[in-house]
């Protein structure tokens, strides 16, 4: 096929898929139709371009045109205007919302600007249902230097050399794990993709199987010749419905080059992979969990030692990394562990995709070198906080990371000083809080989906966290006591200590850190019974001032259990008993009359 | 087609190449030499769309891995078709009235110029 004069790509991620990015590609179509100009444009659906917020995003080559909210409609003026004549059509470039500039190049926008793309390399660039144009970025060309060239010390060293530590959250360094699994005799050994990613509003290892999935092919492959495999999985979870679907035509397009499958590159080497669909139990996450639930028994964590590079899946040696640290495997091996450690910090090489959420003017998949503050991810990249609010807490590492306060913003993110700072790595989430969040409230909604995902093998997680759960409902509802919060720290460090995995070791987090930051909220929910923020609904009190109120009846009406007393000219009060404490009067009040007490 | 071995692999990266060269140098555009065509209204009548395809055929069958053509609008109506190159750390350069063959002559000169 020849090239054509331009090309469009769309994206279609899951998430603009949901917002209509498959309507704007036959508009596409349709208006290239009618201009005789299909045949000059080749559209590319590709993986997540990360700024899911302003989706559907589509990119217009070789211009280099980034128009963000992309509605059907607006093809017919993209292809009259720019593609015919040459003018780009300014409204729907991306408008900063803070200085009004209009940015024609995504690499030029503040979100973009700060970040390093490794692991998202390929995302957004490649067509990921096309082998071929993983071949045009030198695709499979690191498995084919290893297995004809290399032994698989040599590939270990790199590895080793380049610092790689596990994505998955734990931070262990994975040349060390790959030489263990090297160093077992065994007659079988495997490898496994962790794919179950299960930190609400995590997305970055779905975005790579939907973007990127032959390089997560290629990185087993690698693993599999450096560890003496034959053998892959893929634990996936069944709600990822496209990075399943992806991921199957790439692994079909990979046998038929002969990829995968007997005598790779002519040489000895065979290796396979199969796909396993896990429920999305957030426990599965754990490795040895995962192979529990992979051989078909009860998704419950296994006791370590020994460890799964010794006995693993069905008791042989296996490997199990996160679909994040795969996808760098195969550039490392191309360009040198020294290019890898060239980008991040101290011991902590390389680039980290975080899922950026909550009260954030640019919500999407950012991927940021290591070492980057939590400052520069929350203003710059993330266009700071929504609506002019002040910024309360930051909390990373999934529902069992802690909150890190204001004080704690010039943190740089590694693996050890998110530890310190009394939260952790996790998978990538990160959720940004305002001074609207009650952060006892927060604690609170952490511990529910943790207690919610235990699955109730060890006592501290299942008793202890019910129990520390128990405390926090007690304390908003403004029935706690001091002592309340003593017991919440004691259980909080006992059940970190002594639970079986990962979850049960982290589940605490929430609630420690926001008692190390944030303790006058806890203090000012058990002695004044008040939350400051006004979220904890039994300890809020709406009222109105009556000097401020003019009668208008427009509370009156909004109200869903009709508890405003009063008509026209008459002022009007909240019969307290009825009230359930929604705020929608407040929220319609013309004069800011009703307040929080 | 099964591949047997390395050079088989770049085989196909050879051919396929073409098909995302475009898509990996749009990024670096303090990199990649620039032939801006205008063809806006103006352009569209005076031939600046064959001049433009002229432009894209030859720096493709030159394997000009850097240089993008792009569409722009109109830059100098009088002297349409006008074509701005742009390479980096040089000053642009404008030509005006240019033709198939003109372009052709131009990519040939450049040729030698960016490799």
């Amino acid at each position: 096929m020849n090239p054509t004069r331009l090309q469009i790509l769309i994206c279609g991620g899951t998430g603009c898929i949901s917002s209509g990015c498959l309507d704007v590609e036959t508009a596409l179509v349709k208006s290239l139709e009618n201009h005789g100009m299909t045949d000059e444009v080749t559209i590319l659906k590709v993986g997540c371009f990360g700024f899911c917020e302003q989706g559907p995003i589509v990119k217009v080559y070789p211009d280099n045109t980034f128009y963000v909210r992309v509605e059907a409609k607006d093809m017919e003026e993209i292809v009259e205007s720019h593609l015919l004549k040459g003018k780009p059509v300014e409204r729907l470039l991306f408008k900063d919302p803070e200085t009004s500039v209009r940015y024609t190049h995504h690499r030029d926008m503040p979100f973009y600007a700060s970040q390093a793309r490794l692991a998202l390399m390929h995302c957004g660039v490649v067509d990921p249902e096309k082998i071929t144009d993983y071949f045009g970025v030198d695709g499979y060309k690191a498995l084919a230097v290893a297995v004809t060239e290399q032994k698989p010390k040599d590939v270990i060293d790199i590895v080793k050399d380049s610092g790689i530590r596990g994505r998955g959250g734990a931070g262990f360094p994975s040349g060390i794990k790959w030489e263990a699994a090297y160093n077992v005799q065994s007659d079988k050994k495997y490898v496994v993709c962790n794919a179950d990613e299960g930190d609400p509003g995590a997305f970055m290892d779905r975005s790579i199987l939907e973007g990127d999935p032959h390089a997560v092919i290629e990185a087993m492959a690698i693993c599999a010749y450096a560890i003496g495999a034959d053998e892959g999985v893929v634990y996936v979870r069944a709600e990822y419905p496209l990075a399943i679907n992806r991921f199957k035509i790439a692994c079909a397009q990979a046998r038929e080059y002969g990829l995968l499958g007997k005598n790779i590159f002519g040489t000895d080497f065979n290796f396979d992979i199969t796909i396993d669909l896990g429920a999305g139990a957030f426990v599965c996450g754990e490795e040895t969990a995962l192979l529990n639930s992979v051989e078909g028994q009860r998704g419950e964590p296994r006791i370590k030692p020994p460890f799964p590079a010794a006995v693993g899946l069905w008791g042989k040696p296996t490997i199990i990394n996160n679909v994040e640290t795969l996808v760098n495997i195969p550039q490392i091996l191309l360009k040198g562990a020294d290019w890898f450690k060239s980008f991040g910090a101290e011991n902590n090489s390389g680039t980290k995709v975080f899922a950026l959420a909550g009260k954030i003017n640019n919500v999407g998949l950012v991927e940021v070198p290591m070492g980057i503050t939590l400052r520069d991810v929350v203003y710059k990249i993330g266009g700071g906080i929504r609506g002019g609010k002040k910024f309360k807490a930051i909390q990373t590492g999934g529902p069992s990371g802690g909150c890190i306060s204001e004080k704690g913003l010039d943190t740089q993110v590694t693996f050890e000083n998110l530890q310190k700072a009394g939260s952790m790595m996790g998978s990538g989430g990160m959720i940004v809080m305002d001074e609207t969040d009650c952060m006892v409230d927060i604690a609170k909604f952490y511990l529910e989906f943790t207690v919610e995902e235990s699955c109730g093998k060890c006592t501290p997680c299942r008793v202890g966290n019910t129990r520390m759960y128990e405390i926090l409902e007690r304390i908003t509802k403004g029935h706690g006591t001091e002592d309340d919060i003593t017991e919440l720290r004691n259980l909080g460090e006992t059940i970190k200590a002594t639970s079986l995995c990962g979850l049960g070791n982290s589940a605490p987090n929430p609630v420690l850190s926001t008692l190390d930051n944030f303790m006058d909220e806890y203090l000012a929910h058990v002695h004044e019974k008040r939350c400051p923020s006004g979220k904890c609904k039994d300890l809020v009190k709406y009222v109105i001032v009556p000097e401020k109120c003019i009668a208008c009846t427009l509370c009156k009406r909004v109200c869903p259990v009709d508890c405003i007393i009063g008509e026209r000219k008459v002022i009007h009060e909240i019969d307290q008993e009825r009230c359930i404490k929604c705020g929608a009067c407040v929220d319609k009040c013309p004069k800011d009359a009703i307040i929080t007490e | 087609m099964k591949i047997k071995s390395r050079e088989d692999l770049q085989a196909l990266r050879d051919k396929y190449r073409d098909e995302v060269i475009m898509r990996l140098v749009s990024d670096n555009f303090e990199t990649r030499t620039e032939i801006n065509v205008g063809i806006g209204e103006t352009g569209l009548k005076t031939g600046a769309r064959d001049t433009l395809k002229t432009f894209f055929d030859e720096v493709n069958l030159a394997k000009l891995e850097n240089v993008s053509v792009i569409a722009v609008d109109c830059i100098d109506r009088s002297n349409s078709p006008v074509v701005e190159i742009k390479i980096p750390g040089k000053e642009p350069v404008i030509h005006n009235k240019v033709d198939s063959a003109k372009a052709k002559a131009l990519v040939a000169a450049l040729k030698t110029e960016v490799q």
